[in-house]
Protein backbone atom coordinates (compact mmCIF):
# COMPACT_ATOMS: atom_id res chain seq x y z
CA UNK A 1 0.00 0.00 0.00
CA UNK A 2 1.60 3.19 -0.83
CA UNK A 3 0.17 6.43 0.45
CA UNK A 4 1.65 9.05 -1.64
CA UNK A 5 0.14 8.06 -4.70
CA UNK A 6 -1.22 11.34 -6.12
CA UNK A 7 -2.84 11.16 -9.52
CA UNK A 8 -2.10 8.08 -10.50
CA UNK A 9 -1.66 7.24 -13.90
CA UNK A 10 -1.10 10.36 -15.88
CA UNK A 11 -4.11 11.51 -18.28
CA UNK A 12 -3.32 11.09 -22.27
CA UNK A 13 -3.03 14.70 -23.22
CA UNK A 14 -6.19 15.86 -25.50
CA UNK A 15 -5.63 18.52 -27.99
CA UNK A 16 -6.36 22.41 -26.48
CA UNK A 17 -7.16 24.12 -29.95
CA UNK A 18 -7.35 22.75 -34.12
CA UNK A 19 -3.80 22.59 -34.46
CA UNK A 20 -3.01 20.82 -32.25
CA UNK A 21 -5.72 18.34 -33.08
CA UNK A 22 -4.50 18.19 -37.09
CA UNK A 23 -1.01 17.58 -36.06
CA UNK A 24 -1.72 13.81 -34.83
CA UNK A 25 -3.55 13.38 -38.14
CA UNK A 26 -2.09 10.81 -40.65
CA UNK A 27 -0.94 11.89 -44.18
CA UNK A 28 -3.82 10.22 -45.61
CA UNK A 29 -6.02 11.39 -43.05
CA UNK A 30 -5.24 14.74 -44.09
CA UNK A 31 -5.37 14.20 -47.50
CA UNK A 32 -8.88 12.96 -47.34
CA UNK A 33 -9.87 16.06 -45.04
CA UNK A 34 -8.22 18.33 -48.00
CA UNK A 35 -11.72 16.87 -50.48
CA UNK A 36 -13.28 19.91 -48.73
CA UNK A 37 -12.30 23.12 -48.94
CA UNK A 38 -13.83 23.98 -45.82
CA UNK A 39 -11.21 21.75 -44.09
CA UNK A 40 -8.13 23.83 -46.38
CA UNK A 41 -9.33 26.79 -45.29
CA UNK A 42 -9.78 25.90 -41.10
CA UNK A 43 -6.24 24.62 -41.69
CA UNK A 44 -5.17 27.73 -43.17
CA UNK A 45 -6.74 29.63 -40.46
CA UNK A 46 -4.90 27.85 -37.56
CA UNK A 47 -1.36 28.20 -38.62
CA UNK A 48 0.47 30.98 -38.09
CA UNK A 49 0.65 34.10 -39.84
CA UNK A 50 3.94 33.64 -41.05
CA UNK A 51 3.17 30.32 -42.05
CA UNK A 52 0.34 30.96 -43.99
CA UNK A 53 2.13 33.76 -45.71
CA UNK A 54 4.47 31.02 -47.21
CA UNK A 55 1.76 29.12 -48.31
CA UNK A 56 -0.08 31.93 -50.12
CA UNK A 57 3.59 32.44 -51.71
CA UNK A 58 3.92 28.94 -52.79
CA UNK A 59 0.86 28.94 -54.01
CA UNK A 60 1.06 31.84 -56.39
CA UNK A 61 4.52 30.30 -57.32
CA UNK A 62 4.44 28.70 -61.15
CA UNK A 63 4.88 25.17 -59.68
CA UNK A 64 4.16 25.78 -56.39
CA UNK A 65 7.25 24.09 -55.42
CA UNK A 66 10.30 25.70 -53.27
CA UNK A 67 13.45 24.96 -52.65
CA UNK A 68 15.36 25.07 -49.32
CA UNK A 69 17.14 27.69 -49.88
CA UNK A 70 14.63 30.00 -51.42
CA UNK A 71 13.02 29.66 -48.55
CA UNK A 72 15.28 30.82 -46.56
CA UNK A 73 15.83 33.86 -48.80
CA UNK A 74 11.96 34.59 -48.00
CA UNK A 75 13.78 35.01 -44.63
CA UNK A 76 16.37 37.21 -44.88
CA UNK A 77 18.50 36.78 -41.28
CA UNK A 78 19.10 40.47 -41.04
CA UNK A 79 18.26 43.82 -43.17
CA UNK A 80 22.02 43.88 -44.59
CA UNK A 81 21.27 40.97 -46.91
CA UNK A 82 18.00 42.04 -48.13
CA UNK A 83 19.55 43.09 -51.32
CA UNK A 84 21.05 39.71 -51.57
CA UNK A 85 18.47 37.89 -50.94
CA UNK A 86 16.33 39.68 -53.49
CA UNK A 87 18.61 38.90 -56.29
CA UNK A 88 18.60 35.10 -54.85
CA UNK A 89 14.75 34.69 -54.83
CA UNK A 90 14.29 36.11 -58.23
CA UNK A 91 13.27 39.69 -56.90
CA UNK A 92 11.06 38.76 -53.81
CA UNK A 93 11.07 40.96 -51.25
CA UNK A 94 12.15 39.13 -48.06
CA UNK A 95 8.85 38.32 -45.74
CA UNK A 96 10.05 38.95 -42.68
CA UNK A 97 13.67 39.12 -40.92
CA UNK A 98 15.09 37.10 -38.45
CA UNK A 99 13.10 34.28 -38.59
CA UNK A 100 14.59 30.92 -39.71
CA UNK A 101 12.49 29.13 -42.42
CA UNK A 102 12.34 25.52 -41.00
CA UNK A 103 10.90 26.87 -37.83
CA UNK A 104 8.28 28.86 -40.32
CA UNK A 105 7.48 26.08 -42.08
CA UNK A 106 7.43 23.40 -39.35
CA UNK A 107 3.70 23.80 -38.60
CA UNK A 108 3.20 23.27 -42.57
CA UNK A 109 5.11 20.36 -42.37
CA UNK A 110 2.96 18.82 -39.11
CA UNK A 111 -0.55 19.45 -40.75
CA UNK A 112 0.84 17.83 -44.24
CA UNK A 113 0.39 21.00 -45.82
CA UNK A 114 3.58 21.18 -47.29
CA UNK A 115 5.93 18.54 -48.07
CA UNK A 116 9.53 18.17 -47.76
CA UNK A 117 10.89 16.38 -51.18
CA UNK A 118 14.48 15.42 -49.97
CA UNK A 119 14.78 12.88 -52.72
CA UNK A 120 15.00 15.56 -55.08
CA UNK A 121 18.83 17.58 -55.51
CA UNK A 122 18.58 20.07 -54.68
CA UNK A 123 15.38 19.04 -52.25
CA UNK A 124 12.20 21.52 -52.41
CA UNK A 125 9.17 21.73 -50.29
CA UNK A 126 5.98 21.23 -52.44
CA UNK A 127 2.52 21.96 -51.68
CA UNK A 128 -0.02 19.06 -50.97
CA UNK A 129 -1.54 19.02 -54.74
CA UNK A 130 -5.19 18.89 -53.21
CA UNK A 131 -4.83 21.79 -50.99
CA UNK A 132 -3.33 23.64 -53.48
CA UNK A 133 -6.69 23.09 -55.75
CA UNK A 134 -8.65 23.56 -52.70
CA UNK A 135 -7.19 26.84 -52.02
CA UNK A 136 -7.26 27.46 -55.67
CA UNK A 137 -11.09 27.39 -55.40
CA UNK A 138 -11.28 29.53 -51.92
CA UNK A 139 -9.12 31.98 -54.05
CA UNK A 140 -11.30 32.42 -57.18
CA UNK A 141 -14.29 32.80 -54.34
CA UNK A 142 -15.43 29.53 -56.05
CA UNK A 143 -16.81 28.18 -52.71
CA UNK A 144 -19.68 26.60 -51.38
CA UNK A 145 -21.18 27.69 -48.45
CA UNK A 146 -20.64 25.94 -45.40
CA UNK A 147 -23.13 23.46 -44.99
CA UNK A 148 -24.47 23.69 -48.09
CA UNK A 149 -26.38 20.39 -49.70
CA UNK A 150 -26.27 19.89 -53.32
CA UNK A 151 -29.82 19.75 -53.96
CA UNK A 152 -31.61 22.54 -51.51
CA UNK A 153 -30.55 25.92 -50.90
CA UNK A 154 -29.62 26.85 -47.07
CA UNK A 155 -30.24 30.10 -46.40
CA UNK A 156 -33.53 29.68 -44.85
CA UNK A 157 -34.16 32.47 -42.75
CA UNK A 158 -31.55 36.00 -42.30
CA UNK A 159 -29.89 36.15 -39.00
CA UNK A 160 -31.27 38.09 -36.33
CA UNK A 161 -29.24 40.44 -33.70
CA UNK A 162 -31.56 38.91 -31.15
CA UNK A 163 -30.94 35.42 -32.79
CA UNK A 164 -27.15 36.03 -32.53
CA UNK A 165 -27.77 37.57 -28.87
CA UNK A 166 -30.25 34.35 -27.31
CA UNK A 167 -27.28 31.93 -28.82
CA UNK A 168 -24.45 33.93 -26.72
CA UNK A 169 -26.69 33.32 -23.70
CA UNK A 170 -27.24 29.82 -24.94
CA UNK A 171 -23.92 28.98 -25.34
CA UNK A 172 -23.15 30.30 -22.24
CA UNK A 173 -25.34 28.78 -20.42
CA UNK A 174 -24.07 25.63 -21.73
CA UNK A 175 -20.46 25.73 -21.00
CA UNK A 176 -20.93 26.97 -17.43
CA UNK A 177 -23.46 23.92 -16.83
CA UNK A 178 -20.31 21.86 -17.82
CA UNK A 179 -17.85 24.07 -15.68
CA UNK A 180 -20.89 24.21 -12.62
CA UNK A 181 -20.81 20.27 -12.96
CA UNK A 182 -17.40 19.66 -12.81
CA UNK A 183 -17.06 21.92 -9.42
CA UNK A 184 -20.02 19.86 -7.96
CA UNK A 185 -22.53 23.06 -8.06
CA UNK A 186 -25.88 21.67 -9.63
CA UNK A 187 -28.29 22.61 -7.21
CA UNK A 188 -28.57 26.23 -8.62
CA UNK A 189 -29.12 24.61 -12.07
CA UNK A 190 -31.16 21.76 -10.90
CA UNK A 191 -33.70 22.75 -13.49
CA UNK A 192 -32.13 22.16 -16.17
CA UNK A 193 -31.23 18.68 -16.84
CA UNK A 194 -27.46 17.64 -16.76
CA UNK A 195 -24.82 16.90 -19.14
CA UNK A 196 -25.43 13.86 -21.29
CA UNK A 197 -23.50 10.88 -20.87
CA UNK A 198 -21.18 11.37 -23.13
CA UNK A 199 -19.76 14.38 -21.51
CA UNK A 200 -19.72 12.79 -18.33
CA UNK A 201 -18.04 9.54 -19.81
CA UNK A 202 -15.62 12.87 -21.31
CA UNK A 203 -14.72 14.33 -17.77
CA UNK A 204 -13.85 10.77 -16.85
CA UNK A 205 -11.83 10.16 -19.25
CA UNK A 206 -9.97 13.24 -19.45
CA UNK A 207 -9.69 12.64 -15.47
CA UNK A 208 -11.30 15.55 -14.79
CA UNK A 209 -13.51 14.18 -12.43
CA UNK A 210 -13.41 10.59 -10.83
CA UNK A 211 -15.65 8.12 -9.54
CA UNK A 212 -15.68 8.17 -5.81
CA UNK A 213 -17.48 6.69 -2.69
CA UNK A 214 -19.85 10.28 -2.82
CA UNK A 215 -20.23 10.15 -6.27
CA UNK A 216 -18.19 12.22 -8.84
CA UNK A 217 -15.06 14.59 -7.71
CA UNK A 218 -12.57 16.86 -8.66
CA UNK A 219 -9.04 16.24 -9.37
CA UNK A 220 -6.09 17.89 -9.36
CA UNK A 221 -6.34 17.57 -13.64
CA UNK A 222 -9.76 19.47 -13.21
CA UNK A 223 -8.43 22.04 -11.18
CA UNK A 224 -5.86 23.00 -13.27
CA UNK A 225 -8.61 22.43 -16.07
CA UNK A 226 -10.01 25.49 -14.55
CA UNK A 227 -7.63 27.91 -14.50
CA UNK A 228 -7.25 27.28 -18.32
CA UNK A 229 -8.68 29.39 -20.95
CA UNK A 230 -12.12 28.82 -21.88
CA UNK A 231 -10.98 27.47 -25.93
CA UNK A 232 -8.33 24.96 -24.87
CA UNK A 233 -11.16 23.79 -22.30
CA UNK A 234 -13.29 23.02 -24.79
CA UNK A 235 -10.92 21.96 -27.15
CA UNK A 236 -9.72 19.44 -24.88
CA UNK A 237 -13.31 17.85 -24.20
CA UNK A 238 -14.12 18.14 -27.65
CA UNK A 239 -11.28 15.86 -28.45
CA UNK A 240 -11.80 13.74 -25.91
CA UNK A 241 -15.39 13.27 -27.18
CA UNK A 242 -14.20 12.83 -30.74
CA UNK A 243 -11.39 10.23 -30.06
CA UNK A 244 -14.31 8.51 -27.68
CA UNK A 245 -16.64 8.73 -30.83
CA UNK A 246 -14.43 8.31 -34.31
CA UNK A 247 -11.37 6.47 -33.28
CA UNK A 248 -8.28 8.26 -34.69
CA UNK A 249 -7.04 7.41 -38.17
CA UNK A 250 -10.64 6.35 -39.22
CA UNK A 251 -13.11 7.52 -42.24
CA UNK A 252 -15.80 8.71 -39.12
CA UNK A 253 -13.51 10.99 -37.87
CA UNK A 254 -12.50 13.15 -40.73
CA UNK A 255 -16.24 13.09 -41.76
CA UNK A 256 -17.11 14.34 -38.20
CA UNK A 257 -14.38 16.90 -38.31
CA UNK A 258 -15.15 18.09 -41.66
CA UNK A 259 -18.35 19.93 -39.48
CA UNK A 260 -16.28 21.68 -37.18
CA UNK A 261 -14.78 22.93 -40.22
CA UNK A 262 -17.41 24.20 -41.65
CA UNK A 263 -18.77 25.79 -38.33
CA UNK A 264 -15.40 27.71 -38.24
CA UNK A 265 -17.14 28.86 -41.04
CA UNK A 266 -20.71 29.37 -40.27
CA UNK A 267 -22.52 32.84 -39.76
CA UNK A 268 -23.19 33.09 -36.18
CA UNK A 269 -27.27 33.05 -35.67
CA UNK A 270 -28.50 30.99 -39.41
CA UNK A 271 -30.33 27.99 -39.17
CA UNK A 272 -28.49 25.76 -40.96
CA UNK A 273 -30.51 22.21 -42.46
CA UNK A 274 -29.87 18.99 -40.51
CA UNK A 275 -30.60 17.10 -43.48
CA UNK A 276 -27.21 18.39 -44.82
CA UNK A 277 -24.95 16.45 -42.06
CA UNK A 278 -23.79 12.71 -42.48
CA UNK A 279 -24.42 10.28 -39.80
CA UNK A 280 -21.07 10.69 -38.26
CA UNK A 281 -21.54 14.42 -38.56
CA UNK A 282 -25.25 13.93 -36.71
CA UNK A 283 -23.71 12.29 -33.75
CA UNK A 284 -21.06 14.64 -33.17
CA UNK A 285 -23.45 17.82 -33.53
CA UNK A 286 -24.86 16.54 -30.04
CA UNK A 287 -21.44 16.50 -28.64
CA UNK A 288 -20.86 20.08 -29.71
CA UNK A 289 -24.30 21.22 -28.93
CA UNK A 290 -23.30 19.76 -25.01
CA UNK A 291 -20.59 22.23 -25.50
CA UNK A 292 -22.54 25.21 -26.82
CA UNK A 293 -20.89 25.10 -29.70
CA UNK A 294 -24.24 24.74 -31.76
CA UNK A 295 -27.67 24.92 -30.78
CA UNK A 296 -29.80 22.29 -32.55
CA UNK A 297 -33.30 23.42 -33.23
CA UNK A 298 -36.06 20.72 -30.91
CA UNK A 299 -39.02 21.57 -33.91
CA UNK A 300 -37.25 22.63 -37.03
CA UNK A 301 -35.11 20.49 -38.09
CA UNK A 302 -32.22 23.16 -38.14
CA UNK A 303 -29.44 24.07 -35.91
CA UNK A 304 -27.62 27.65 -35.57
CA UNK A 305 -23.86 27.99 -34.52
CA UNK A 306 -22.74 30.11 -32.04
CA UNK A 307 -19.98 32.88 -31.68
CA UNK A 308 -18.13 30.74 -29.52
CA UNK A 309 -18.76 27.82 -32.24
CA UNK A 310 -17.20 29.76 -34.50
CA UNK A 311 -14.38 31.62 -32.51
CA UNK A 312 -13.12 28.11 -30.78
CA UNK A 313 -12.27 26.66 -34.11
CA UNK A 314 -10.54 29.50 -35.18
CA UNK A 315 -8.43 29.79 -32.22
CA UNK A 316 -5.21 29.69 -32.93
CA UNK A 317 -1.87 27.72 -31.41
CA UNK A 318 -0.74 31.26 -30.43
CA UNK A 319 -3.44 32.89 -29.15
CA UNK A 320 -3.37 29.71 -26.70
CA UNK A 321 0.24 30.08 -25.23
CA UNK A 322 -0.63 34.40 -25.42
CA UNK A 323 -3.55 33.94 -23.25
CA UNK A 324 -5.31 36.11 -25.65
CA UNK A 325 -7.35 33.72 -27.58
CA UNK A 326 -9.75 33.45 -24.58
CA UNK A 327 -12.05 36.07 -24.83
CA UNK A 328 -14.47 34.67 -22.88
CA UNK A 329 -17.70 34.91 -23.93
CA UNK A 330 -18.15 32.54 -20.91
CA UNK A 331 -17.82 35.07 -17.91
CA UNK A 332 -16.78 32.80 -14.95
CA UNK A 333 -17.38 35.69 -12.86
CA UNK A 334 -15.10 38.34 -11.24
CA UNK A 335 -13.29 36.98 -8.03
CA UNK A 336 -11.45 39.54 -5.45
CA UNK A 337 -9.92 37.70 -2.53
CA UNK A 338 -8.43 39.07 0.84
CA UNK A 339 -6.72 36.17 2.52
CA UNK A 340 -5.90 37.51 6.74
CA UNK A 341 -3.34 36.18 8.64
CA UNK A 342 -5.71 34.34 10.75
CA UNK A 343 -7.08 32.11 7.83
CA UNK A 344 -10.18 34.20 7.18
CA UNK A 345 -10.43 35.02 3.79
CA UNK A 346 -12.85 37.32 1.72
CA UNK A 347 -14.24 36.53 -0.89
CA UNK A 348 -16.15 39.33 -3.28
CA UNK A 349 -17.99 37.98 -6.08
CA UNK A 350 -21.35 36.78 -7.21
CA UNK A 351 -20.64 34.31 -9.07
CA UNK A 352 -21.74 30.35 -7.81
CA UNK A 353 -19.18 28.85 -10.20
CA UNK A 354 -16.70 30.74 -8.10
CA UNK A 355 -18.32 30.43 -4.88
CA UNK A 356 -18.64 26.45 -5.61
CA UNK A 357 -14.90 26.80 -7.08
CA UNK A 358 -14.05 28.09 -3.08
CA UNK A 359 -15.45 25.94 -1.42
CA UNK A 360 -13.50 23.22 -2.97
CA UNK A 361 -11.07 23.97 0.08
CA UNK A 362 -12.61 26.72 2.22
CA UNK A 363 -15.29 26.18 5.14
CA UNK A 364 -17.97 28.67 3.65
CA UNK A 365 -19.19 30.95 6.96
CA UNK A 366 -21.02 33.63 5.44
CA UNK A 367 -22.52 34.76 2.06
CA UNK A 368 -23.72 38.05 1.67
CA UNK A 369 -24.57 39.57 -2.11
CA UNK A 370 -21.58 40.00 -3.15
CA UNK A 371 -18.96 38.58 -0.58
CA UNK A 372 -18.83 35.04 0.60
CA UNK A 373 -16.05 34.53 3.97
CA UNK A 374 -14.56 31.47 4.67
CA UNK A 375 -11.96 29.79 6.79
CA UNK A 376 -9.11 27.65 5.44
CA UNK A 377 -9.02 25.11 8.07
CA UNK A 378 -7.01 21.62 8.09
CA UNK A 379 -9.93 19.79 7.52
CA UNK A 380 -10.86 21.63 4.45
CA UNK A 381 -7.61 22.08 2.70
CA UNK A 382 -7.18 18.52 3.51
CA UNK A 383 -10.29 17.79 2.08
CA UNK A 384 -8.80 19.56 -1.40
CA UNK A 385 -5.92 17.33 -0.95
CA UNK A 386 -6.98 14.09 -0.99
CA UNK A 387 -8.68 15.14 -4.16
CA UNK A 388 -4.85 15.56 -5.71
CA UNK A 389 -4.72 19.20 -5.33
CA UNK A 390 -1.54 20.19 -4.29
CA UNK A 391 -0.55 23.18 -2.27
CA UNK A 392 0.86 24.94 -4.67
CA UNK A 393 -2.16 25.01 -6.94
CA UNK A 394 -3.70 26.38 -4.07
CA UNK A 395 -1.34 29.45 -3.28
CA UNK A 396 -1.34 29.71 -6.99
CA UNK A 397 -4.81 30.45 -7.33
CA UNK A 398 -5.31 32.11 -3.57
CA UNK A 399 -2.48 34.48 -5.63
CA UNK A 400 -3.60 34.91 -8.70
CA UNK A 401 -7.19 36.30 -7.48
CA UNK A 402 -6.10 38.77 -4.96
CA UNK A 403 -8.04 41.51 -4.57
CA UNK A 404 -6.38 44.89 -6.14
CA UNK A 405 -6.07 46.85 -2.87
CA UNK A 406 -4.21 44.39 -1.19
CA UNK A 407 -0.83 45.73 -0.64
CA UNK A 408 1.29 42.70 -1.34
CA UNK A 409 0.69 40.87 -4.52
CA UNK A 410 0.77 37.56 -2.08
CA UNK A 411 -1.06 35.80 0.30
CA UNK A 412 0.45 36.14 4.05
CA UNK A 413 3.33 33.76 4.07
CA UNK A 414 1.73 32.13 7.32
CA UNK A 415 -1.14 30.81 5.13
CA UNK A 416 0.75 29.64 2.63
CA UNK A 417 3.87 28.02 4.53
CA UNK A 418 0.75 26.47 6.72
CA UNK A 419 -0.76 24.97 3.35
CA UNK A 420 2.78 23.33 2.57
CA UNK A 421 3.02 22.14 6.34
CA UNK A 422 -0.61 20.36 5.61
CA UNK A 423 0.45 19.03 2.90
CA UNK A 424 3.86 17.79 3.84
CA UNK A 425 1.96 16.24 6.76
CA UNK A 426 0.35 13.88 4.21
CA UNK A 427 4.17 12.59 3.33
CA UNK A 428 5.13 12.05 6.71
CA UNK A 429 4.51 8.85 6.72
CA UNK A 430 4.84 6.50 3.52
CA UNK A 431 3.97 3.12 4.36
CA UNK A 432 4.70 0.34 1.97
CA UNK A 433 3.41 -3.97 1.69
CA UNK A 434 7.00 -5.35 2.14
CA UNK A 435 8.92 -8.19 2.87
CA UNK A 436 11.56 -8.37 4.94
CA UNK A 437 14.52 -10.68 4.21
CA UNK A 438 16.85 -11.86 6.73
CA UNK A 439 19.20 -14.71 8.36
CA UNK A 440 21.78 -14.41 5.90
CA UNK A 441 24.81 -16.65 6.38
CA UNK A 442 27.41 -14.63 4.34
CA UNK A 443 27.48 -11.03 3.22
CA UNK A 444 28.59 -12.38 -0.42
CA UNK A 445 24.83 -13.52 -1.00
CA UNK A 446 23.50 -10.85 1.19
CA UNK A 447 25.47 -8.57 -1.64
CA UNK A 448 24.30 -10.23 -4.22
CA UNK A 449 20.59 -10.35 -3.26
CA UNK A 450 20.97 -6.61 -2.93
CA UNK A 451 22.01 -5.58 -6.25
CA UNK A 452 19.12 -8.25 -7.84
CA UNK A 453 16.21 -6.56 -5.49
CA UNK A 454 17.99 -3.50 -6.92
CA UNK A 455 17.78 -4.26 -10.34
CA UNK A 456 14.54 -5.46 -10.29
CA UNK A 457 12.92 -2.52 -8.83
CA UNK A 458 12.40 -4.05 -6.05
CA UNK A 459 14.29 -3.01 -2.97
CA UNK A 460 13.01 -0.62 -0.45
CA UNK A 461 15.82 -0.55 2.57
CA UNK A 462 18.86 -2.20 2.94
CA UNK A 463 21.50 -2.40 5.77
CA UNK A 464 24.20 -4.25 5.35
CA UNK A 465 25.26 -4.45 8.99
CA UNK A 466 22.83 -6.06 9.76
CA UNK A 467 22.49 -8.22 6.77
CA UNK A 468 18.93 -7.25 6.66
CA UNK A 469 16.75 -6.05 3.64
CA UNK A 470 13.59 -5.21 2.54
CA UNK A 471 11.49 -5.50 -0.84
CA UNK A 472 8.51 -4.49 -2.21
CA UNK A 473 5.12 -7.43 -1.38
CA UNK A 474 4.26 -7.12 -4.99
CA UNK A 475 8.00 -7.79 -6.27
CA UNK A 476 8.95 -10.65 -3.35
CA UNK A 477 8.16 -14.02 -5.69
CA UNK A 478 10.35 -12.92 -8.15
CA UNK A 479 13.43 -11.99 -5.48
CA UNK A 480 12.41 -15.58 -3.33
CA UNK A 481 12.79 -16.74 -6.88
CA UNK A 482 15.81 -15.61 -7.45
CA UNK A 483 17.39 -17.13 -3.99
CA UNK A 484 15.77 -20.27 -4.23
CA UNK A 485 17.99 -20.38 -7.93
CA UNK A 486 21.20 -19.11 -6.73
CA UNK A 487 20.70 -21.24 -3.04
CA UNK A 488 21.54 -18.52 -1.32
CA UNK A 489 21.87 -18.72 2.49
CA UNK B 1 19.16 -19.83 6.83
CA UNK B 2 17.49 -17.02 4.91
CA UNK B 3 13.82 -16.11 6.31
CA UNK B 4 11.42 -13.88 4.78
CA UNK B 5 8.43 -12.13 6.75
CA UNK B 6 5.84 -9.96 5.20
CA UNK B 7 4.48 -6.97 6.89
CA UNK B 8 4.50 -3.37 5.85
CA UNK B 9 7.59 -1.09 5.68
CA UNK B 10 6.79 2.44 7.37
CA UNK B 11 8.97 4.91 6.42
CA UNK B 12 8.60 8.59 8.26
CA UNK B 13 10.65 11.05 10.03
CA UNK B 14 12.51 10.50 13.40
CA UNK B 15 10.01 11.82 15.93
CA UNK B 16 7.66 9.94 14.76
CA UNK B 17 9.66 6.35 14.51
CA UNK B 18 9.60 7.28 18.40
CA UNK B 19 5.67 8.15 18.33
CA UNK B 20 4.96 4.78 16.99
CA UNK B 21 7.25 3.00 19.35
CA UNK B 22 5.35 4.52 22.07
CA UNK B 23 1.92 3.41 20.52
CA UNK B 24 3.65 0.03 20.37
CA UNK B 25 4.39 0.12 24.09
CA UNK B 26 0.92 1.10 24.59
CA UNK B 27 -0.59 -1.64 22.95
CA UNK B 28 1.54 -3.88 25.04
CA UNK B 29 -0.02 -7.62 24.33
CA UNK B 30 -0.68 -6.76 20.80
CA UNK B 31 2.22 -5.06 19.85
CA UNK B 32 2.69 -4.46 16.27
CA UNK B 33 6.19 -3.81 15.66
CA UNK B 34 7.88 -6.69 13.68
CA UNK B 35 11.03 -5.25 13.50
CA UNK B 36 12.51 -1.84 14.19
CA UNK B 37 15.15 -1.50 11.23
CA UNK B 38 16.83 2.01 11.65
CA UNK B 39 16.08 5.86 12.53
CA UNK B 40 13.01 6.29 9.82
CA UNK B 41 12.45 2.68 8.91
CA UNK B 42 10.21 0.24 10.77
CA UNK B 43 8.30 -2.87 9.97
CA UNK B 44 5.17 -3.63 11.18
CA UNK B 45 2.02 -5.92 10.79
CA UNK B 46 -0.14 -5.33 8.24
CA UNK B 47 -3.54 -5.19 9.94
CA UNK B 48 -1.87 -2.05 12.02
CA UNK B 49 -2.04 0.20 9.36
CA UNK B 50 -6.18 1.84 10.49
CA UNK B 51 -4.82 2.01 13.98
CA UNK B 52 -1.81 3.83 13.49
CA UNK B 53 -3.25 5.86 10.72
CA UNK B 54 -5.78 7.08 13.32
CA UNK B 55 -3.63 7.68 16.09
CA UNK B 56 -1.63 9.64 13.52
CA UNK B 57 -4.54 11.78 12.81
CA UNK B 58 -5.51 12.35 16.63
CA UNK B 59 -1.96 13.30 17.36
CA UNK B 60 -1.85 16.02 13.90
CA UNK B 61 -5.16 17.22 15.39
CA UNK B 62 -3.72 17.44 19.05
CA UNK B 63 -0.77 19.60 17.54
CA UNK B 64 -3.23 21.96 15.32
CA UNK B 65 -3.65 25.30 16.52
CA UNK B 66 -6.92 26.57 15.09
CA UNK B 67 -6.49 30.36 14.62
CA UNK B 68 -10.33 31.26 14.95
CA UNK B 69 -13.29 29.04 14.97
Amino acid sequence: MNEVVRGGVRPHKYAENMFQELEQWSRSDMQRAFRSEHAAHAVLRCVPNLARLVVMRMLLGSSRTCSASELSAWFAQDGHRSDYAKSRSGGQTPIATGHSHTRVVEPLLRLHVVRLVESAVPPFYELDPAFADRMDQILTANVRPPFDSEHESNSVVLDSPALVQRLEVFAKRRWERVLHFLVGSDSESASVSGPSDELVNALLKTRLLENCEEGLRITHVGFQFLLKDTYAQIWSLLACMLEHLFPAGSQHRVDAMGLLFQIALAVPGKPYKLSCLDANQSRFLKCCDELGLVQVGEKEQAFCVTRMGVNLVNSKQEDVASHSGGHLSVDMGELQLIVETNFRVYAYTSSSFQIALLSLFLDMRYRLPNLVVGHITKSSVRAAMSNGITAEQLVRFLNAHLHPMVEKACIPPCVSDELYLWEAEQDRVRTDDAVMIDGFESTLSFDALTTHANEIDALLWSNPRRLMLVVKAEKAEGVKQYIREQALR
Amino acid sequence: MVNATYGTLVTCDEPMKQFLRHLDEQHAPNRFIICDLDETHVLVHTWALDLIREELEKLYEENHYVAIS
